[in-house]
């Protein structure tokens, strides 16, 4: 057993990144530099409205960088995934790692 | 009072099946599609053979403006690259652009020192085809190999 002294590993999930659209939303930019944000729309399926919503929380914790700009004259919005982004997934995953092996 | 690490529950909860069909979840989520790590490698690559021809060619030539209208042409395909790159990906995939920056940094290099050395041995004897077609080969592959760094990159 692995179990460490912050106590169960479910106690190390990340409340923001663990609602499952935000989660999709976060590994889905784990790949990436950057994303069009219809890149991320298709490969999470939802709709304009909630990817909206979903990265705005994202973008208040910290975790997700919005930015907007232009392709010839059509406007576009890239997402990134922040440092602290970054590192909150990581200890989101470790910590699902801990879960999945009854190890937390 | 029962304080079990259960009871003790104050985040999310999750049981070992939904962790792992979360993890599994978020291995095969990914908003980069194999298509623009293609776009990302392929335009790299070229971005390499075409500054390992323009510097021997520019030094092949020696017709009058030959070099500007290289110059040119150079530019306008770079600019034709970095444009398809930016409109052909949706994504960029992790690392790409520091990717490819290393490998033009590497090819700026050894387009400087070739270009050195020709000087420095034009003063005597004049370049020779062999050499020209030897820059072209030692510039282009810091790209290239950029380029299938970035192709063979998952994740």
């Amino acid at each position: 057993m692995t179990s460490t002294a912050s106590g169960h590993a479910r106690h190390r999930l990340d409340e923001v990144i663990h609602a499952p659209v935000r989660f999709s939303i976060v590994a889905s930019l784990a790949g990436a530099d950057e994303a069009e944000f219809s890149a991320v729309r298709d490969t999470v399926e939802v709709s304009d409205s909630v990817l909206s919503r979903q990265v705005s929380t994202l973008e208040a914790a910290g975790y997700v960088k919005v930015r907007k700009g232009y392709v010839g004259k059509r406007p576009r919005t890239w997402l990134s995934l922040t440092a602290a982004g970054r590192a909150a997934y990581e200890r989101h995953l470790t910590a699902l790692r801990a879960i999945a092996d009854g190890s937390g | 009072m029962n304080t079990t690490p259960q009871n003790q529950h104050t985040g999310p909860g999750m049981s070992p099946d939904e962790a792992r069909a979360a993890l599994e979840q978020a291995s095969r989520t990914s908003a980069v599609a194999p298509r623009d790590r293609t776009v990302y490698a392929v335009g790299t690559a070229l971005f390499g053979v075409v500054l390992g021809a323009f510097v021997p060619l520019t030094r092949a030539l020696d017709m009058d403006n030959g070099p500007s209208y290289l110059t040119a042409i150079y530019v306008v395909l770079a600019i034709a690259i970095a444009t398809w790159q930016t409109r052909a990906a949706r994504s960029v995939p992790r690392g790409a652009k520091r990717v490819g920056y290393v490998g033009l940094a590497l090819t700026v290099v050894i387009s400087l020192v070739c270009i050195m050395i020709a000087n420095w041995r034009e003063q005597t004897t004049p370049t020779s085809a062999g050499l020209l077609v030897l820059m072209g080969v030692l510039i282009a592959p810091p790209m290239l190999v950029a380029g299938w760094v970035i192709a063979r990159r998952r994740g």
